[in-house]
């Protein structure tokens, strides 16, 4: 299998995967000749931009025109990009990005490449952020960057971070940094795509963003009913069928399970603050994990009435709880073995508080 | 690795360890993961601060696939006895890809006569967790992890470890006494000495007392050179609050019976993490 060939970083230390010395193993037309395939393409250059601050890279690395989807905002001019990577570096000036895993998948020679790339972050909030004031702690967070590359270039972006979990590690209560989020005002884009998302995900449409190159077809049914299975139907009998006995899970805000019994529970408990739920399964990426199984990289929205589990929460019962996530799932004869999912709790919260005050002002949402 | 560890630890080589960790290395240790140089340099000096000058007591290793355990039993200069150290390693042999240490604080803190106070300080803020909570029993749907259905596991110790099992996940207490040698070593966190098969019927016992809806999960079983260890879980409602104790155990064998079982969780890093518990009150 060519997938085979292509770089693993997870045995490699960083020096190794800045230097790769085998031959390139994919095409990468109209990359840079450096660039042996996209994960090496990846780690190199969010080394490059992040940890050695070379952030005028970006104008190098990202399209002009390359739209960013977080579920917190939106933006698609590279002059944004360079302005949100030097406000976050300002606000975490020792940030590192450590990259766990890229799952990839090619697109065709009209589309170039799709990255879901893992990131663990280790950094100290020493200046004001999205959050709030500066506090001075350092915290870790897990990031899971999807991005389409196309000729040397980022052209489309999907960004979801773990915010819930940095900012517990900040002393930052869920709340607060959700009403402090609210208080920046999000493009109209913003709201056109969350709108259009939203009603695509009820009609359970898939999104406009579909490549037809092929993929393992077993792993790409497996994560889809994954998906259907206990977001659709809510069915959680057959999480065995899914995921091993001792499988671990980690999901947003510090949630951790392992075994069946636990890996249920999560589910469960956090589909009950949105039980009438629906999602979409909007992308998958399947990549060998060395000779041992596959890992999959699923990009999935969802939308659902949300219903407060905590009463601070209360005010913004029955209102949409929009969701843009993606998981990892590194599975093993057949089954999970370990899950990572990320979304941005925060931002989830602040656009219930964000709507709110909209429909508060009498404003059409 | 042993060597490594061993000269990092008794003679604060730190070099000859970072020449072994990756970028990508995690250390979870103190109900903390610690990722990055920066963290890992912390890591090490937190634990120069806990031991000290120190010797080796004790050392033994056990190795599967990609999993290496490494069992140190270490002595402060100052202190009267030692204290177990477990570094649960993910290595292909050259580099470590993560290291899941559990070391005995309460029993550190205790030969080493400080206050309970100042091992807190040294340990770090655990991580935020959530334990989102769930249905513990198991309703007839065999999913409940044993040794044996996660390990290959001879026959023979097959029986004897799910029994071991059975005692903690089922308070089936009346197997300690079929599954134990009377003179058994158990070293379990919370007890300053070894103690006899009797004593841990009454440590059991108490939590199955304390806690509520106790549910135990297996996460990993090595077995290797006669030994087997364990990575597990001790979940339960403590005053309508889910806790959960990470534990791990090493088990050695000896004419089909436990010989030796070293049992240990990070209680102060516990207490740390629910500064309400009162679970290891009596420890």
């Amino acid at each position: 299998m060519t997938q085979n060939k292509i770089t693993q970083v997870y045995w490699k230390d960083i020096s190794e995967l800045l230097a790769p010395t085998g031959p390139k193993s994919q095409k990468m037309t109209g990359f840079d000749e450096e660039f042996i395939d996209i994960v090496d393409y990846i780690i190199r250059i969010t080394h490059r931009i992040w940890e050695q601050k070379n952030i005028g890279l970006c104008l190098d690395y990202y399209a002009q025109y390359c739209p960013v989807h977080t579920l917190g905002s939106y933006s698609d001019q590279v002059d944004t990009i360079v302005t949100n990577t030097l406000k976050t570096i300002g606000a975490f000036p020792d940030r590192s990005l450590i990259g766990e895993n890229v799952i990839w998948r090619e697109l065709g020679e009209q589309d170039g490449y799709y990255s879901s790339h893992r990131i663990t972050s280790i950094m100290t909030n020493k200046g004001p952020s999205e959050f709030g004031s500066a506090t001075g702690k350092t915290g870790r967070v897990t990031t899971i960057a999807d991005c389409v590359c196309f000729e040397n270039k980022i052209v489309y972006e999907w960004l979801m971070r773990d915010n819930s979990f940095l900012i517990k590690q900040l002393g930052i209560e869920l709340i607060d940094a959700a009403k402090h989020f609210a208080t920046f005002k999000a493009p109209d884009e913003f709201y056109k795509w969350r709108k259009n998302e939203i009603n695509r995900i009820r009609k359970q449409e898939l999104t406009d963003h579909q490549w037809h190159t092929p993929i393992d077809k077993t792993m790409a049914d497996f994560a889809s009913q994954w998906l259907d299975t206990f977001f659709n139907r809510k069915d959680y009998g057959p999480i065995s069928q899914f995921y091993h006995l001792n499988a671990k899970v980690q999901w947003p805000g510090g949630v951790e399970s392992v075994g069946i019994t636990g890996i249920r529970g999560v589910f469960i408990q956090w589909l009950a603050q949105c039980p009438d739920a629906l999602a979409t399964c909007d992308h998958i990426a399947i990549t060998p994990f060395e000779d041992k199984g596959f890992d999959i990289a699923i990009r999935w929205s969802s939308i659902g009435r949300f219903l407060a589990t905590e009463p601070l929460f209360s005010t913004y019962n029955g209102q949409d709880f929009f969701i843009l996530a993606a998981t990892h799932l590194r599975v093993i004869s057949g089954k999970i073995q370990q899950e990572w999912t990320v979304f941005d709790e925060v931002a989830a919260y602040a656009n219930l508080i964000r709507d709110h005050d909209i429909q508060q002002r009498g404003e059409p949402c | 690795m042993l060597t490594t560890f061993i000269n990092t630890i008794t003679k604060g080589d730190v070099a000859g360890l970072q020449h072994k960790l990756l970028h990508s290395t995690c250390w979870s240790q103190h109900l903390h993961k610690a990722y990055g140089a920066g963290q890992i340099k912390n890591r090490l000096i937190c634990l120069f601060q806990q031991f000290g000058k120190c010797t080796i007591e004790e050392s033994f290793e056990l190795k599967s696939d990609n999993e290496h355990i490494i069992c140190l039993s270490i002595k402060p200069e100052k202190a009267q006895s030692s204290v177990h150290y477990i570094l649960w390693l993910e290595t292909n042999g050259q580099v470590i890809k993560s290291i899941d240490a559990m070391l005995d604080t309460m029993k550190l803190d205790c030969i080493n006569k400080h206050s309970k106070k100042t091992i807190l300080n040294t340990l770090p803020t655990p991580d935020a967790f959530i334990l989102h909570d769930y249905d513990q029993q198991n309703h007839l749907q065999c999913e409940l992890v044993t040794p044996t259905n996660i390990a290959n596991i001879s026959d023979k110790l097959a029986s004897l470890l799910d029994a071991w099992w059975s005692i903690w996940s089922a308070a089936q207490l009346s197997k300690i006494d079929s599954i134990y040698e009377k003179q058994a070593n158990i070293i379990l966190s919370g007890h300053e000495d070894a103690i006899k098969p009797s004593a841990l019927f009454e440590f059991i016992m108490n939590k199955y007392a304390h806690l509520s809806r106790i549910f135990c999960q297996i996460e990993k079983v090595i077995v290797d050179k006669g030994k087997v260890a364990v990575k597990w879980y001790l979940d339960g409602d403590e005053n309508g609050k889910r806790i959960r104790v990470p534990y791990v155990s090493i088990l050695s064998f000896k004419e089909g019976k436990i010989n030796q079982d070293i049992t240990i969780a990070d209680l102060c890093a516990h207490k740390k993490r629910y500064p309400e518990s009162d679970l290891y009150r009596h420890c």
